[in-house]
């Protein structure tokens, strides 16, 4: 690899740092692991830069990166992914302006109850700004599933609006 | 009838994923509240000040070579 290659690697490991700290929220539930697991990554990715072909996609690569990180270690029993004291609505970062909007906080909280295949399509796709395919990609799963998965997700989500709807009428 | 609890099944995800299109197209208004939601929640996080640590570590890795 030359030198500019590996400049180049940096600033994009660097650019990429606020998108894989955020993703690292949606898999930890907790920001301080959330940020380990994204230092772990920056490790790893940089360990494995040889073998990310330049003109690719680094965020997706990163991604992967860092998901197959977290299942890895979710495997072996070290991470916890219950929330049971709401710690992943916690670990959002919401602006104060934010934090009256009652609706917005219902939406986390239906968010919550989502299956983690469900919110991570939804994370990948409705937030990260993957297409199917690359969220596809980073899960190693078929386009089509990726698609289901946010297509139930979403319908899941609707619904919960709809019955909060009514039952404030 | 499956559990909901169960893993989905990914041949018929695929199937239902053929389909997805068409619905979102159908749901599209709802799914972008959804959307708008979904980034709301997670701009925050990405506006957020990269940690000292972090970059501390990224200019540390710069000054090795990878294995």
């Amino acid at each position: 690899m030359t030198a500019d290659n590996a400049g180049d690697f940096e600033r994009g490991l660097l650019d990429n740092l606020p998108a894989l700290r955020a993703y690292a929220r949606s898999l930890a539930h907790d920001p301080v692991l959330a940020d380990d697991l994204v230092q772990e990554t920056m490790v790893r990715a940089w360990e494995k830069q040889y073998q990310f072909e330049a003109g690719t996609n680094l965020k997706a690569w990163l991604f992967t990166i860092q998901r197959n990180s977290f299942y890895t270690k979710l495997r072996r029993g070290k991470r916890e992914v219950e929330d049971p004291d709401g710690a992943f609505e916690m670990s959002l970062t919401a602006p104060p302006a934010q934090l009256s909007n009652l609706e917005f906080q219902d939406f986390l909280k239906a968010f919550e109850t989502l299956s983690p295949e469900h919110r991570e399509a939804l994370v990948l796709v409705g937030a990260s700004g993957f297409s199917y395919q690359e969220a596809a990609e980073v899960c190693g799963v078929a386009v089509g599933t990726i698609k289901s998965r946010v297509n139930r997700a979403r319908e899941t989500l609707a619904a919960k609006a709809t019955a909060a709807e009514l039952a404030a009428i | 009838m499956r559990n909901p609890q169960d893993r989905p099944n990914q041949s018929e995800d695929t199937r239902e994923g053929a389909q997805s299109d068409l619905k979102n197209d159908i749901d599209g208004e709802q799914n972008d509240a959804i959307t708008s939601h979904l980034r709301r929640a997670f701009e925050a996080t990405t506006e957020e000040k990269i940690p000292d640590d972090m970059l501390q570590l990224l200019h540390r890795l710069s000054q090795t070579k990878p294995s």
